[in-house]
Parts: structure tokens; C-alpha cells; sequence
């Protein structure tokens, strides 16, 4: 019965503590569980688009789109007024080296001063590093709310031949690759503290004789705590104190000398860079349309969610409703284009479908695939705030497009 | 390896079929492991601590020392994968998607396996300290402190992990909704662990009762040693 | 006379540090040493973990303000706990350098097994700091001074200089400036950019930004100096926790709960 239990608890440790390493691919990225109304509250994003999705390794992939700050952003995220972002790529490990990113066309290599209502063009470059099918999102970071994820797709990636490798020029002139710069420091440093510090302890704990650990105890007990008896007693004698000189000076030595090495090999060094942007404000298209939601009806039999908003042509040709986009997916008008990739749906239906004439104002009713917003964790039933938000995108005959903010209280027509 | 296997395809997204069967049911299997083996192990150390006969030697009671110094090393193995080998498994793996659960998948192993096999074996060890150990810690003694101290690490660990995913989800301070190590209600973590420094009490304590064992056998030795004879040979 | 009596008393202590025993063996010393070097290690390495993991983690957050202000005081505390258990149990100066030793053995454990292989972040990136000229340095303190007061003040100072320094050999590749996206930063930051970290976005830093009284390049000094006040604080709340907490439990019993 001993052995069994005993055996019971090893396989048990054993099997748990191997629980632990290599990695396959991957779906979402764990955005469903935050709260749908939040989702679809905080963000807009639109053409998100990635320009290859086989790469080898070292090839270059640009994620390029564009993300706004609704005017719906939540109160309680951010006090209310989002301030500092960073837009960055959830992928599972370091898959990929970013290399390049610009927002409304300026390099922001850090993260960037934003605002409510802001509108973010953004393009990331990515340097492809690990073979595998890794699925990737860009994303918005927002200080003090936590990341929003975009829209994401796989990416394969094979091996290269050569390997993966990430060259950058310092501004000395010397080029290096900085997934392997300074390894040997590192490795080589650290090795030579862990003998430094083995020789330490072995010192004390391996000779038998009065250095036999577990028999100092008593002797110890009987010594004043700020004593340690001298020679005449022999636990700790005048070679100990010897001995741990020579080490302790290696150990200084090391480290003064290491230090005045590194200061001279290393010098012309920079402390961390705090280097936060302001993007422009990109040039904001002619204003078409305003648009205004009043409703958004949840049939639970139909399984549809029927957006009403109220638009007002304000330009001088017809305009048509060519999209609901809601947290990181997109309901598209077929008239206007084809759902392709994980995040595009069809709008289920559109009344009425003609365009709406100059000057003119006409309720319009979306219809959407509840499921949908089901799958995706957006529909906000049995959360804390009943709502429907995103950006209805309007265009003209001559593909201007418009993206106004629409709100609404989502009213299930039964429970 | 049961991780390495299910984490990418299953283990990122906590709101899929998939995700509740490979992940969410492991917590369940977890749980009732542990629970079962506590059991089973505890109630054995009891029964058979009754059977076990009231007078016995020197030898034995060193050995039964030793097991227990093998007791306490597995505590202290399970203590360093909780506090060591997991929380930067977890630190790690949180770089790779948005946390979307209480139940993420390296939570899993780790709050719902081995934290609550620390309670078990720190309890375990201190049951087999009681029947096996009388002379340190026989039941007539009262409760040692250095197992309270042990037994509250483990325990008030288990407790934290609620707190600990309450701070996540709540977002208290703006602290919860990034990945920041040294967020402030990661810290009673760390006070309650040092409270297992009463382990090094258990070792304090049975060295010095290995000393008296000791004392005894050479006293034993002392008096059933032959009187020394005198000498036969002339003086020089 | 009162020297002969010192002299019998200092060598009846010896005898005893000698005296041979049947069933201590050596075994017990190795059984003690292996085994505690887990709990020891998983203490110092959830201590540093959550009170200044950050700062250690990533080379782009080993600044000049916050790194050694923080790191100094989250790292000596089991040192200073191990350091009064191995001076008080086994006069051996040995307990800043053992827990040096074995905090090396789980930070890297975890960064090759979890942060290397598992997601793949280059080593040079995750790479573990080192404490053991630190704790070399210290322990010598101890055996010196034989004091844990002068340990305390000496000691936080030598543990604080002594892991800036070694460390910051390690670092030094790290911040050279590069041009990157029209920028200049540091490798370091480059790294940070490049090597993507979901959920630990760049302004999260807690990092020097500079501002009117930043005191031009007196910061990285004012840090240091400040690091040390807060280490001696920090060894203080280790030696609570080698004294009340690992040594007075030693027979003590609860008779009533």
C-alpha cells in the first residue's frame, strides 16, 4: 500500500512538473473573454490587412490597417480618456521581429500619445524568426485598460537555410545581429560567478572532520552568536579566513576589472530611451454622411440583431451603407464587397438597399447573424452593460468613405 | 508534456469546446487527485501510526528521522515548483495571448495542482512527525510552531490564489489589466511563502534529537563497555 | 589560570566539533543542503520575482533609477535570513552566497525552460542577473565582522555596489545607440520593440524618463545610494525571518489552538 501511494505521488509530481515546453499552433488569442461590450465600445478597426501570409524566415511581412479610439470608449477604462497607446502584435512568442512601424505615416518606435476619437493608420513590419503557422492579431495597448486585439489570420513560416538572424548597425559603425549580441557575456560571466560561488561553499561544506555540517550545531550552540571561537576552538580558523580572502578578491577583482573592461570596451553607451510620439492627425475625408443608431433589437428565434440608425446624407451623391464594423470583426454590404478572412461576415440583410439620395434622411435597418456575435463573445447578454456600438461605414459612388460611431441599447425581444 | 501538447492548439482561447474538455476539466482532475491521494496518504499515515509498536529502538527512530528528512525535501521540491518553475512558466506564457480566464492554462497546473499538494504534503509530513516522532512531535506536546508556520505558508498560498485573480478581473488601480510582475496584490504571494521558513525548524529540531539518540547510545556504549584492566606489564 | 580555563573550555567545543558519531553521517549534511537548496531557491526567487522581477527580466528595463533601487531590497532579504540560519546553526558564512547560488539555479532554469524554449525569447533578452559576487562579498562581511548590525550597513552597501557592477558588465553590450525607425535608442530598447511581448506594452516601463530633477548623470548615483538605505531596510526583514520565523519555532508548541 506504501509503494502504491508512493508511486501514486511520483507519477502524479512527475507528470505535472513535465507539463511544460514546445509549442503548436494556435486560434484567438483570448479576446472573447473580455467583456463584449467593451469590445465593441472601445475600438473600430477596418482594412486590416496582411501583404503575405507564407513567408521564409527573415522575409518581411507588413500588418498595415487602421484603428480608431471610438467616441464610445468606455468610462471606466483609462479614467475615460485613453492617453498613451502602443500598438503591437499578440502572436504566440516571439515569432516574429517587429522591425518597422509607422502610425499616419510617422515612425513610432515606442508607444504614442493618443486620444479619444483618434484615428490611427497604423503599418507594422515583421521579420519572420520562427518556422511554424502562427496565428497573428495586431493590436492596440491602451495605458491603464490592457490590449485590444484586432483582426487576425495565420501565417506560415519555413525554415531558411541559413537560419534566422536580425543585423542592425550601431551608430559606431560596427554591425551586429542582435539575436546573438552579448550571449557570450552573459553565458560566459555568469558561469565563472557560479564557480566563483560553488568554490565558495564547497569550501565549507564538503571536508569532513569539524566542517561536517550537521555536527556544528552544538558547538555553535554554545558559542555567543557574535563569536565564533577562535582558533582555539578550530571552527572556523585562520586558513578559512585565508581562503575566503583569496575569493573574495578574485570575486572583487573580477568585478572591478570587469567592470573597467566593459566601461572602455562598451564606451559611447546611452541610457534607455524614452522616445513617445505624437502621430498627425491624418487628413480626415469629406463628410458625407452622419449617422445615428436608435436601436438594436436581439431576436433570440431569428437569431438576428437588427441595427436601426438614422442617416443623413450631407454630401451631393448617394451614399450607401457598406459596412458595420463592431470590436474586430466587419458585417459587409455584398453590394459594396466580399467577406474574406476569419474576422468579415455578410451583412444578413440591408433595408431598404438603395443608396440613400443627396440631402435626403433615411432609417435604415442592418440585420446581422447574431451567431456571429455569439461566437465571438461581442453579443453583451448577461453582462453588466446592454449596449451595441461599433462604426457604420458609408460610401459614395466614387468610394469616399465615411466611418461614423454608432451607439445603441440592445433590447432582446424576449429573455 | 500534457501542457507542450495542448497549449497552442487548445490552450489559448478559454471560450472554445476544446478549451473546457483539455483545460477546464483538467482542473477537475487536478482537484480530485489531489484530493484523492490526501486522503488515501493521510489516512494511511494514521492507521498504520496506531499499529506501529509503542517501544522501539535507536536504529529505527534515526530511520524514521530520515524518511522524514525525505518528506520535507519533497515539500521543499514541490514548494520550488510553486514558487520557482511555474510562476515563470506562467510569466512566460502570459506573454503569448490576453488573459481571458481565471482558469489560464499555466494557472492550471500550478494553483489547482501544486499549491494545493503543498498543503498536502506539509500536513502529511507533520502526521507522520506525529506517529512517527513522538519524542519531537507526539501529540502530548501540543502543536509545533514550526509546522504552523509551514502548514499557514502552504495554506494561505492556496488562499491568495482567489485574491490573486480578484486583482486580475477587477482592474483595482488600473494594475490588474497588464502583465506586470510586481503588481501589489502579487505580494502577499511572497509574505505568506516566508512563512515556510519554519522548515528550517523541522530539521533544527530533529538534528537536535538525533544528538540525544546519539547521547544515549554512547552512554549505553559507556556502560556496557568491559572496566578497563590494569596494566600487567612493569612501569618504565 | 582564567587563560587554562578559556583554553579547556575552547577545547572541550572542539571535541565536540569533532566527536564521532553512529548514525550521523555525511549523508545528513548532503540531505540537508540538496533539499534546502529548493526551498531556499524558490523563496529568494518568488521574493525578486514579484517585489522587482520586471526590472530583471528584460535588458530594456535595467535603468539607471528604478532597477537598483528596487532589485537591491527584493533580493538581499532571503540572503540576510539564510546568512543568521547558517551563522547561527553552523558558524559557516555561507548563507548570501548559498542563496546566490541556488537563486541562479531557478532564474536560469526557468529562463532557458521557460522564456527560451518554451516561447522562444532570445537568452540575451531574458537573461538572469547574477548575485553571487554579491553574496561573496557580503558573506566575507559576516565572517569579518561577525555583526549582522555592521553586516546590515556594510554588507547592503557591498551587495548593492557588488551586483550593479557585476551586472552592469553584462548590460554594457546592451547600450550601445543604434538608429532604429529614424530613432536613436539602445540596443536594448531595439530588443524590447523587436522581440514582441503581448502583454507587457512599452509604456509600461517604470523606467528613468528624465525630468527637471533628474540631476544630469547623478541619477544612476542617487539610485545607488537610495538602493542602499532600502537594502538595509530589506536585510532587517530577512533576519525576521531567520530569527522569528525558522529559529524560535525550534521546540516551541502551541498548547492551545
Amino acid at each position: 500500500m506504501r509503494r502504491w501511494i508512493l508511486m501514486a505521488l511520483v507519477a502524479l509530481l512527475g507528470a505535472a512538473a513535465m507539463t511544460g515546453l514546445r509549442t503548436h499552433s494556435v486560434s484567438a488569442h483570448g479576446e472573447t473573454a473580455q467583456e463584449g461590450f467593451v469590445r465593441m465600445e472601445a475600438l473600430g478597426w477596418w482594412d486590416v490587412k496582411f501583404s503575405k501570409s507564407d513567408l521564409t524566415q527573415n522575409d518581411n511581412m507588413t500588418v498595415s490597417g487602421t484603428a480608431k479610439i471610438l467616441e464610445t470608449w468606455p468610462s471606466n477604462m483609462s479614467d475615460g480618456a485613453p492617453k498613451i497607446c502602443y500598438f503591437t502584435v499578440v502572436e504566440p512568442g516571439a515569432r516574429f521581429v517587429l522591425v518597422d512601424r509607422k502610425i499616419n505615416g510617422m515612425p513610432a518606435p515606442q508607444s504614442f500619445f493618443c486620444s479619444k476619437g483618434g484615428v490611427y493608420n497604423f503599418s507594422m513590419t515583421l521579420r519572420a524568426r520562427d518556422p511554424g503557422s502562427w496565428h497573428v492579431h495586431p493590436a492596440l495597448a491602451v495605458k491603464e485598460s490592457g490590449t485590444l486585439i484586432g483582426p487576425g489570420q495565420y501565417v506560415n513560416i519555413s525554415s531558411s537555410p541559413s537560419g534566422f538572424s536580425f543585423p542592425l548597425t550601431l551608430l559606431n559603425g560596427k554591425t551586429i545581429d542582435i539575436e546573438g549580441y552579448g550571449t557570450w557575456l552573459v553565458l560566459g560571466f555568469s558561469a565563472v560567478t557560479l564557480i566563483l560561488g560553488m568554490w565558495w561553499l564547497l569550501y565549507w561544506t564538503v571536508p569532513g572532520g569539524i566542517k561536517r555540517t550537521v555536527c556544528r550545531l552544538r558547538v555553535a550552540n554554545e558559542l555567543p552568536l557574535n563569536q565564533d571561537g577562535g582558533p582555539a576552538v578550530g571552527i572556523i580558523t585562520k586558513a578559512d579566513h585565508r581562503h575566503m580572502g583569496y575569493i573574495t578578491g578574485v570575486t572583487v577583482l573580477l568585478t572591478g576589472l570587469g567592470f573597467l573592461w566593459a566601461s572602455i570596451h562598451y564606451s559611447g553607451n546611452i541610457p534607455l530611451q524614452v522616445d513617445w510620439v505624437t502621430p498627425p492627425t491624418p487628413a480626415a475625408p469629406a463628410t458625407l454622411a452622419t449617422a445615428q443608431a436608435s436601436n438594436a433589437i436581439y431576436d433570440p428565434n431569428a437569431n438576428t440583431v437588427q441595427v436601426i440608425a438614422t442617416v443623413t446624407n450631407t454630401s451631393k451623391s448617394p451614399v450607401q451603407v457598406s459596412a458595420f464594423r463592431t470590436g474586430n470583426v466587419s458585417f459587409l454590404n455584398p453590394l459594396s464587397s466580399l467577406p474574406h478572412g476569419d474576422y468579415e461576415y455578410q451583412i444578413k440583410s440591408l433595408s431598404p438597399q438603395d443608396p440613400i439620395g443627396p440631402g435626403q434622411t433615411q432609417q435604415v435597418t442592418i440585420t446581422l447573424d447574431a451567431q456571429v456575435l455569439k461566437n465571438l463573445e461581442l453579443l453583451p447578454l448577461g453582462q453588466a452593460q446592454y449596449v451595441v456600438a461599433g462604426v457604420l461605414e458609408l460610401t459614395d459612388g466614387q468610394g469616399t468613405r465615411n466611418f461614423d460611431t454608432i451607439q445603441a441599447s440592445l433590447n432582446p425581444t424576449s429573455t | 508534456m500534457y501542457q507542450a501538447w495542448a497549449v497552442f492548439p487548445w490552450g489559448l482561447d478559454s471560450s472554445t469546446t476544446q478549451f473546457f474538455w483539455m483545460w477546464r476539466m483538467l482542473v477537475v482532475a487536478f482537484l480530485l487527485g489531489v484530493g484523492i491521494f490526501t486522503v488515501l496518504w493521510w489516512r494511511w499515515i494514521l492507521n498504520t501510526g496506531r499499529d506501529l509498536p509503542q517501544r522501539f529502538s535507536r536504529r529505527e527512530e534515526v530511520r524514521r528521522i530520515a524518511v522524514f528528512w525525505g518528506l520535507i525535501g519533497a515539500t521543499s521540491v514541490n514548494l520550488y515548483i510553486e514558487a520557482s518553475f511555474w510562476p515563470n512558466e506562467d510569466g512566460a506564457f502570459h506573454q503569448t495571448l490576453v488573459r481571458d480566464t481565471a482558469f489560464t492554462v499555466a494557472h492550471i497546473p500550478m494553483f489547482y495542482l501544486f499549491f494545493p499538494l503543498g498543503v498536502t504534503l506539509a500536513v502529511g509530513t507533520y502526521l507522520y512527525g506525529r506517529t512517527r516522532i513522538p519524542a519531537v512531535y507526539g501529540a502530548d506536546k501540543g502543536f509545533p510552531w514550526s509546522f504552523f508556520l509551514l502548514i499557514s505558508a502552504t495554506v494561505t498560498e492556496v488562499a491568495q490564489v482567489a485574491m490573486n485573480e480578484w486583482g486580475h478581473s477587477v482592474n483595482l488601480g488600473n494594475a490588474g489589466a497588464e502583465e506586470f510582475f510586481a503588481v501589489w496584490f502579487h505580494w502577499p504571494f511572497v509574505l505568506y511563502g516566508w512563512l515556510a521558513g519554519g522548515i528550517f525548524a523541522l530539521w533544527g529540531e530533529t538534528i537536535l534529537r538525533l544528538y540525544a539518540i546519539e547521547d544515549e547510545e554512547a552512554a549505553d556504549a559507556r556502560d556496557t563497555a568491559p572496566a578497563p584492566q590494569p596494566s600487567t606489564s612493569a612501569p618504565v | 589560570m582564567a587563560t587554562a580555563t578559556i583554553d579547556l573550555e575552547a577545547l572541550r567545543l572542539r571535541e565536540i566539533g569533532e566527536r564521532k558519531y553512529k548514525f550521523i553521517d555525511r549523508k545528513w549534511d548532503a540531505m540537508f543542503w540538496i533539499t534546502a537548496g529548493f526551498v531556499v531557491g524558490a523563496a529568494a526567487n518568488i521574493t525578486h520575482l514579484l517585489f522587482a522581477g520586471d526590472w530583471d527580466f528584460w535588458t530594456d528595463w535595467k535603468d539607471r533609477q528604478w532597477w537598483m533601487t528596487i532589485t537591491p531590497f527584493a533580493t538581499i532579504i532571503i540572503p540576510s535570513a539564510l546568512q543568521y540560519i547558517q551563522w547561527r546553526a553552523w558558524r559557516f558564512p555561507t548563507g548570501a552566497t548559498y542563496t546566490a547560488v541556488c537563486l541562479f539555479f531557478c532564474t536560469w532554469i526557468g529562463r532557458l525552460v521557460q522564456w527560451k524554449f518554451f516561447i522562444n525569447m532570445p537568452i540575451n533578452f531574458v537573461w538572469s542577473a547574477t548575485w553571487i559576487p554579491a553574496g561573496i562579498i557580503t558573506d566575507y562581511v559576516l565572517l569579518k565582522s561577525r555583526s549582522f548590525i555592521l553586516t546590515s550597513l556594510i554588507g547592503s552597501a557591498t551587495w548593492t555596489m557588488a551586483f550593479w557592477m557585476s551586472n552592469y558588465i553584462m548590460l554594457l553590450p546592451f547600450l550601445q545607440p543604434t538608429k532604429f525607425m529614424d530613432h536613436t535608442l539602445t540596443v536594448a530598447d531595439v530588443q524590447g520593440i523587436s522581440y514582441i511581448r503581448a502583454q507587457t506594452p512599452e509604456y509600461l516601463r517604470v523606467i528613468e524618463h528624465g525630468s527637471l530633477r533628474t540631476f544630469l548623470q547623478e541619477t544612476q548615483y542617487v539610485s545607488l545610494a537610495f538602493g542602499t538605505t532600502l537594502c538595509v531596510f530589506g536585510y532587517w526583514v530577512g533576519q525576521f525571518i531567520g530569527r522569528r520565523l525558522s529559529v524560535w519555532p525550534i521546540f516551541r508548541y502551541l498548547k492551545q489552538y
